[in-house]
């Protein structure tokens, strides 16, 4: 799919930082893969998706999911959870291509910042598909969230959890692009510097035989929060 | 569960709730009971506030703020009928794509979802260490768009905490 055009020469010149900074003011709120959101989003830190991840090792499927505001609260401390109980999490996946999903794992949270359990359910297929959502009967799984710097991790019918505080794994150099956008460079640096170094996020991570999930090279997955 | 492991569980409970207490263990027993009957969230239907695929679609691709809540309120299955033809449009006007291209881009990253694909890191799914800017910088200036080498990559290639080689993975949090 790689492309080249006869008019790339447009870039060049003054013309080329023009054009360039103002095809990165699309970037210009960037403060992570999605740190930052729409308004909706944005003012509910508990429920703002920053990051997903998915990835195997070697039988497992790891999904992880991340939650912080960097506008609202770029400090995220150890000691207090900012896992909301009144916020379902909710990872989904699609196995057969329709781009709708025929499993979800859930998680909701009981108790106060400093003394709350994550619950997970799931994998099962989800009571109401789409952009609604119920809690969903299935196995469960629960574990105390993590709030200081060593994880507590529960493990059950083959699923491992864990929900709590982790660094950022976010990098990005978030502030060279906010001097390009300001007129005062024009390019990155090399090396650059990873604006969300020594930043934290409240992490959801789940592990799970991938025998529960089918072919893994026609699953897809994607993330969801959800309030009443 | 008897009335005694009830009594057993209420203690164990609200001795955490004292503080901070140290805890190294596997977390809860196998034995708790289904926590549902504790959750407000039961028995509701609950509106969906946020959603993520690929990382930076939202942020880079979608532009008024009343465009990024319902995208935030999308659906995948919905996603190519629905945002196709506005993603487009911001890839055009703000990354100065020609719409031929702009659409194909808006198709590349439309479902918004992650798919494992072949394994091999993003965009087959996506590992911790993946360089996911540097993947969407090629594929906005590159890729699919006009080359322009300057802005393929912010030259951060990895973390600033090395990742856990076991669960969960993610590096430990930073101190205050």
């Amino acid at each position: 799919m790689t492309r080249f055009h006869a008019d790339a020469g447009r870039f060049a010149g003054i013309a080329s930082l023009a054009i360039a900074a103002a095809a990165l003011a699309g970037f210009g709120l960037v403060t992570a893969a999605d740190h930052t959101d729409g308004p909706l989003a944005a003012g509910d830190q508990a429920a703002d998706i920053a990051d997903v991840f998915s990835f195997v090792t070697g039988d497992n499927l790891v999904l992880a999911l991340t939650i912080s505001n960097v506008q609202a609260a770029p400090e995220i401390q150890l000691g207090q959870s900012i896992f909301d109980p009144e916020v379902l999490y909710q990872f989904k996946i699609d196995g057969d291509g329709d781009a709708v999903e025929d499993l979800v794992i859930q998680a909701f949270v009981t108790g106060n910042p400093s003394n709350q359990v994550m619950h997970f359910r799931g994998p099962v297929a989800p009571a109401v598909a789409g952009d609604e959502a119920r809690i969903v009967q299935g196995p469960v799984a629960s574990v105390r969230v993590s709030t200081d710097a060593t994880p507590i991790t529960n493990e059950r019918q083959g699923m491992r959890v864990f929900a709590g505080v982790r660094d950022d794994p976010f990098f990005f150099d978030l502030a060279q692009l906010l001097q390009i956008l300001g007129g005062q460079a024009s390019g990155f640096e090399d090396p650059g510097t990873d604006t969300f170094a020594g930043l934290n996020v409240y992490a959801l991570v789940v592990e799970l035989p991938l025998a529960l999930l089918g072919d893994p090279s026609s699953l897809t997955v994607w993330a969801t929060t959800h309030r009443l | 569960m008897t009335d005694i492991r009830r009594t057993l569980r209420t203690l164990v409970l609200l001795s955490l709730g004292l503080g901070t207490v140290a805890c190294d263990d596997e977390g809860l027993g196998p034995e708790d009971p289904d926590p549902i009957s504790e959750s407000i969230l039961r028995n509701e239907v609950l509106v969906q506030v946020d959603r993520f695929g690929l990382p930076g679609v939202n942020t880079a691709f979608t532009d008024a703020a009343t465009m990024k809540d319902g995208y935030n309120r999308g659906t995948p299955a919905t996603d190519e009928a629905r945002f196709l033809a506005s993603l487009s449009a911001v890839i055009q006007a703000r990354f100065g794509l020609d719409p031929a291209d702009a659409d194909a881009l808006a198709d590349f990253v439309l479902p918004d979802v992650q798919p494992l694909g072949n394994l091999s890191g993003f965009p087959n799914g996506r590992r911790l260490e993946d360089d996911v800017i540097d993947t969407v910088l090629s594929l906005i200036f590159g890729v699919f768009g006009p080359d322009v080498p300057a802005l393929q990559s912010d030259n951060v290639d990895a973390n600033d905490r090395p990742f856990l080689t076991e669960f969960p993975y993610l590096a430990d949090p930073h101190a205050p």
